[in-house]
């Protein structure tokens, strides 16, 4: 009976009454259908996974794999001794992306912030859903105390921020970086690529707890910057630097500048301007104080280049340090215009014209020389030219071609009128004087020792022309107020009236360039305040102490030992102590 | 037979655990390199600031105005400072 009933069909039922009769194929195309069904899901899910599996990864991987960036430290800028000048420090900043400005914490943030509330609460408004920083660059502690009011939309991120420990007395050689990190200025710029490094990355696998469990592939490390060690000595720096705050305050001055170079490498010791600014504080970053006004100022050089003209004229044979000239009376016409002295002085020595400063006795001198060698003397000096420091902004001055010189122009250019130079290049000019007839050239970097020079004069012109300058800076000279106590000094004073438009106007330019000790020189030493407002105008009278005070002031700080003989120092030889070894 | 497949079958269990377990404690113990890395270069960091902060606090501008003002010092010149000689090689 089960036998037949079976083969007609499948009984559901015990009771023959009840039996359907069902074809057994429906059975079967049953099966058959859910069988292919679990093959077709069984392909798509080898297809998936097996062969075309990039999808399903890249999504597997966005739920928990994240790529870190590591940034890379900027370089540190050192000056010579390895004293940091500038260096970045971790900084927080505070971000906001769709805060609530009635959250009950905002009036805990703003004074965080340093901020008044209704002024927050604005900013939020304005804010709205864009992603806006509050504040960059807060101290880290402050930082951590935001993130700790845990306000939702208000976001604490790391970042950098560059100090300078030196402030302003470095702000025009170091400059300073934008608020992303960049160069903007000064070295922090002309060595923006190698202070700046190459931030690595890494691709992380990270927890439901945000740790990082795996690296997924090999990690790309971070390049940090490389640190620079400048030539600048920051003893040196801040010396000049408050000394032209203290001479530029006293005489009313509108700026003052100073150069001190090392008459040995050509290294820049220090270069500060006045006034300054805080490079650690952006609202202070405008204006005219931003200008590095050694580098980037030009003026007529007057009288600082007389001593270049003498030099010239003794190489060239066509007169001695003894030779006379007469300057009375104290004027002297050219193509029908006078050039006058500040006095007469009737018969000078050449070495009497610079001690004394004599324009008259200059366009003498140079009434013997072809224009052509003095403008290859002005031209070998660096004059016309703009320094070789990788500086942003650096003047190249004007030095006209001979060809073009008249008389006249030949006449005052003895004298330092008719071209122009920024203090940086008269300071480096002096180098010829401060070494045996070589230009040095000029390096803000730190440089391994001394370096060989152009020749411009032979030693003995160069030395002569030093003993001249020694004179100008002694009793009876033009710059006697250079004079400083322990060390001899040579240099020469300069004033120059200043052009605006082609017209000269009442306003000055006091300047002093020398060199010291006048013995075997060790700096070069270069001041100039512009606009002295307090009647004193000449160089002598206020460039020339400053030189004074910072020639003497540096020479200690370099450990030179003074060479003056007169109301100079005690020097006493040292007693050998007994010491345990007895070495001595 | 059989009873060796079973065996098999328990081992290969133990050993996929076992790759489980030992998976999850390298990256616990990688979590905690991780976390020590970070830690150094926060370290390093501060140790960075604190350097800057000491540097500025004997920043020259500093020590001058506190030696003028405070303490009443001035800056030394050469007419008051005794210099020593060395003594010349082969004195002894």
């Amino acid at each position: 009976m089960a036998r037949r009933t079976q083969r007609r069909g499948i009984s559901y039922s015990a009771s023959p009454l009840l039996a359907s009769p069902t074809p057994v194929w429906r059975g079967r195309l049953l099966l058959a259908g859910l069988a292919l069904g679990f093959a077709v899901l069984g392909a798509r899910a080898a297809y998936v996974q097996v062969v075309d599996n990039a999808f399903l990864q890249r999504q597997g991987e966005n739920r928990f794999a994240r790529t870190l960036a590591l940034p890379a430290n900027r370089g540190r800028l050192l000056d010579r001794n390895g004293l940091i000048l500038a260096t970045s420090v971790p900084a927080a900043s505070v971000a906001v992306d769709n805060a609530d400005p009635r959250h009950p914490q905002i009036a805990a943030l703003a004074r965080l912030l340093n901020e008044p509330v209704s002024t927050l609460r604005a900013r939020l408004q304005r804010a709205g859903k864009r992603y806006t920083y509050l504040k960059r660059h807060i101290d880290e502690s402050i930082g951590q105390q935001v993130k700790a009011l845990k306000i939702p939309g208000v976001y604490v991120s790391r970042e950098y921020r560059r100090e300078y420990p030196e402030g302003p007395a470095t702000a025009h050689i170091l400059g300073f970086v934008d608020i992303d990190g960049n160069g903007a200025e000064g070295m922090e710029r002309a060595l923006d690529k190698r202070l700046r490094g190459v931030p690595g990355s890494r691709r992380v696998i990270r927890d439901r707890l945000g740790r990082i469990v795996e690296d997924m592939r090999d990690v790309v490390p971070a390049t940090n910057g490389r640190d620079v060690t400048l030539a600048v000595d920051s003893r040196v720096q801040y010396v000049a630097y408050d000394q032209l705050r203290r001479a530029v305050q006293k005489h009313q001055a509108r700026a003052g500048s100073a150069v001190v170079l090392d008459s040995r490498t050509g290294e820049v010791l220090a270069l500060a301007n006045y006034p300054s600014y805080d490079p650690e504080d952006r609202a202070q970053r405008v204006g005219e104080g931003l200008r590095n006004r050694a580098l980037t100022d030009v003026f007529e050089p007057g009288s600082t280049v007389k001593p270049l003209m003498v030099g010239l004229a003794l190489q060239q044979g066509v007169v001695q340090p003894q030779t006379v000239f007469d300057t009375a009376p104290g004027r002297i016409v050219v193509t029908g215009r006078a050039l006058t002295d500040a006095h007469p002085m009737g018969e000078l020595t050449v070495r009497e014209i610079i001690q004394k400063s004599s324009n008259v006795g200059m366009v003498k001198i140079v009434q013997q020389l072809p224009a052509q060698a003095m403008w290859r003397t002005y031209t070998a000096v660096g004059l016309g030219q703009k320094p070789r420091v990788p500086f942003p902004g650096v003047v190249a001055g004007t030095l006209r071609d001979p060809e073009g010189w008249r008389p006249i122009d030949k006449a005052v250019m003895s004298y330092g009128y008719g071209l122009s130079a920024s203090l940086f290049q008269l300071a480096q000019a002096y180098t010829v004087f401060a070494t045996n007839g070589e230009l040095l050239p000029v390096t803000l970097l730190k440089t391994a020792g001394p370096v060989p020079g152009q020749t411009v004069f032979s030693p003995h012109v160069a030395q002569e022309v030093r003993a001249m300058l020694q004179l100008a800076a002694q009793e009876g000279g033009t710059g006697q107020r250079a004079q400083t106590t322990g060390y001899t000094v040579a240099g020469k004073t300069g004033t120059a009236r200043k052009v605006v438009g082609g017209q000269y106007l009442s306003k000055y330019r006091a300047f002093f360039v020398g060199v010291a000790p006048a013995q075997s020189p060790r700096v070069v030493v270069a001041v100039m305040i512009d606009e002295p407002g307090d009647g004193k105008i000449y160089g002598g009278q206020v460039a020339a102490p400053v030189f004074s005070e910072l020639a003497q002031q540096t020479l200690r700080v370099l450990g030179v030992t003074p060479d003056a003989t007169d109301n100079g120092p005690t020097t006493t030889t040292l007693t050998p102590v007994a010491t345990a070894g007895g070495a001595a | 037979m059989t009873r060796l497949n079973l065996l098999l079958l328990l081992a290969c269990l133990f050993t996929a655990l076992g790759v489980v377990h030992v998976q999850y404690e390298s990256r616990q113990l990688y979590s905690l390199v991780d976390r020590a890395q970070r830690q150094q270069r926060e370290l390093a960091m501060e140790y960075e600031s604190l350097r800057a902060q000491r540097r500025t606090e004997a920043a020259a501008s500093r020590v001058q105005r506190l030696a003028e003002d405070k303490l009443g010092m001035v800056a030394p010149n050469p007419s008051r400072t005794v210099y020593l000689k060395p003594l010349p090689q082969g004195g002894s």
